[in-house]
């Protein structure tokens, strides 16, 4: 008695289909049909979208969703120039390629909640060695209180998220950068093309999809993660840094209001789906 | 105008430039981590003088020997070693069954089924934290491991699954067929051809979602509120309080916390960066 291939396919295939059902297709369905209760303590009755219109007239929500889009465009934008200098700078590299690569690689093992932490010291206001290096090199007379400006704060913690995802970055685009022919950068060369030349007409055309890719990954990373901020400033000073993950936390674990959880969480999906959705078609159906 | 770019163009083609780059920004990237691990080594006067010191003036292990024998922090590591060992041996014998089956022996619709794991990923976890908490409160299950443990599968399956089906779908195929030839069934074709071929990638792929496991900070948050079943990260956290941050404690426990992945990324960065790519760039 021996199976058809395709009958074993399928029979492989059944645990993993149930897992995706059971811990991802159910609970997704289920947070929808919560978002249309009211659900504060306990389990109310059916209030259609009353819940999203409360969510998206409120200040919070504005607030919160204003905060993770900067945030999110600015620590994956800043991510990824540096990041792309590295890699460019590790294609170019002949010798210890593979230390410089364990080396950019490492921070990546560091989480997200302890580097949130350890750069509200480095950024302190007063024992912060941010500060000192500052004033060192005679860039500023006085110390920043880094984490008490509303500006300032968002900008720290764009620049502590960028330092966590370039490791990440990095690697991408370099793998990027890996495919393309070493004879294309030759041919190049031949034809007198200078170094800025090769980035914008070999570079930058052929690694593109990648470079895409990679800068989409973090920004959706970014956008939804709140760990760094919370560990960093907790949304604040005022609500400076009240990123939409705060928000929805707050929403769950202070108010307990399931309710409108349930429908910030839904409105967070369709959010990165929007964003997502157009930057996957076209990478991949548009590009072949 | 042209002189202005024959210069930059001449500063970029130096050969020691790409060096000088990875240099000033390796050190960049890696000092807060040299910061954490230098902190750890000295004493709480040290720790807050200013100017602050580079260098410890005196070693001292007291903040370690104050993590080690004075707070849950060790039973925070077992917790998170628990966590993340659980979630990837789970995800590792589910996503290779399916991964070999969607690959090695399609069927009409496999590639749509692999097209929706691929399309999982761009759901927020966040925005399952909610039904998570909800279910896990009516299974009795939340403050518990089991409860922390099945969210961290949502965490990292859909990006293990696509890694993996990049992996084996890199593997010859003829091998497979000449095993079959053999007269080996084709689970022991899996176990005896295939699995050694691919180890590597699927060690990747462990790494991967060991690491994703043992950094999650928010779900265990929300989810837990008994200190014994923390993982490290929550229990570095728990040095934070409105009294004041003990420095030292942070830095000595947060050293414990990035120890695996320092190791894991010494070990097997060529691996990870090849499986890191398939699973993230590859269609």
């Amino acid at each position: 008695m021996r199976l058809k291939n395709s009958t074993f396919g399928i029979l492989c295939s059944v645990p993993g289909l149930i897992v995706l059902l059971a811990f991802i297709a159910y609970p997704l369905a289920y947070n929808f049909v919560v978002s249309l209760m009211k659900y504060k303590y306990t389990m109310g009755g059916y209030v259609g979208f009353s819940n999203y219109l409360r969510v998206i007239s409120s200040r919070d929500f504005k607030i919160g969703w204003r905060v993770a889009f900067y945030y999110s465009v600015g620590s994956s934008g800043l991510a990824f120039l540096v990041s792309l200098v590295m890699a460019e700078s590790l294609r170019r590299i002949k010798r210890l390629r593979a230390f410089f690569r364990t080396l950019v690689i490492l921070p990546w093992s560091v989480p997200l909640v302890l580097s949130g932490i350890v750069f509200k010291w480095m950024f302190d206001g007063q024992i912060g060695i941010v500060n000192y290096v500052l004033r060192l090199l005679g860039i500023v007379s006085d110390n920043i209180a880094f984490l008490y400006h509303p500006t300032w704060a968002l900008a720290t913690a764009m620049v502590g998220t960028a330092y966590v995802y370039v490791p990440f970055m990095t690697v991408l685009i370099h793998a990027g950068m890996e495919s393309v022919p070493a004879e294309v950068y030759e041919a190049a060369s031949i034809d007198g093309a200078d170094e800025l030349q090769k980035f914008r007409y070999v570079t930058l055309p052929l690694v593109e999809k990648q470079m895409l890719i990679a800068f989409f990954i973090v920004w959706m990373f970014t956008f939804r993660t709140p760990d760094l901020i919370y560990a960093l400033t907790k949304g604040g000073p005022g609500k400076a840094t009240f990123h939409a993950g705060l928000y929805l936390m707050r929403t769950i674990y202070s108010y307990l209001n399931f309710g409108h959880g349930a429908a910030i969480s839904v409105l967070m999906f369709i959010t990165v789906a929007l964003v997502i959705g157009p930057v996957l078609y076209f990478v991949f159906v548009k590009r072949g | 105008m042209g002189w202005i770019r024959e210069k930059i163009d001449a500063a970029i083609r130096w050969k020691a430039t790409p060096y000088i780059v990875l240099i000033i920004g390796c050190s960049i990237l890696l000092f807060p981590l040299y910061w954490t691990v230098i902190t750890s080594f000295k004493s709480v006067g040290e720790i807050f003088t200013w100017p602050p010191t580079l260098f410890p003036k005196d070693w001292t292990l007291y903040n370690y020997v104050k993590v080690i024998l004075n707070s849950p922090i060790p039973l925070n590591i077992l917790n998170s070693v628990i966590y993340a060992l659980v979630v990837t041996a789970f995800v590792l014998v589910v996503g290779v069954l399916t991964t070999y089956g969607l690959v090695m022996y399609p069927y009409r619709g496999s590639e749509k089924i692999a097209f929706t794991f691929f399309a999982t990923r761009i759901i927020p976890p966040q925005s399952l934290w909610l039904p998570f908490l909800i279910m896990l409160t009516r299974l009795g299950l939340v403050n518990s491991r089991p409860g922390v443990i099945s969210f961290l599968v949502v965490l990292v399956y859909p990006l293990s699954i696509w890694m993996l089906r990049g992996i084996f779908g890199a593997f010859p195929r003829e091998l497979l067929d000449a095993a079959e030839i053999d007269g080996a069934t084709r689970l022991q074709a899996l176990i005896r051809v295939v699995l050694p071929v691919v180890a590597p990638g699927v060690g990747a792929v462990a790494i991967i979602s060991f690491l994703w496991s043992w950094n999650e900070f928010m779900f265990p948050l929300l989810c837990l509120n008994s200190p014994e079943l923390y993982p490290i990260t929550l229990g570095i956290f728990r040095f934070v309080s409105d009294e004041g941050i003990q420095w030292g404690s942070i830095c000595a426990s947060g050293v414990f916390a990035i120890l695996p992945g320092m190791i894991f990324f010494i070990i097997a960065q060529r691996y990870i960066v090849e499986g890191l790519t398939e699973g993230a760039l590859k269609t």
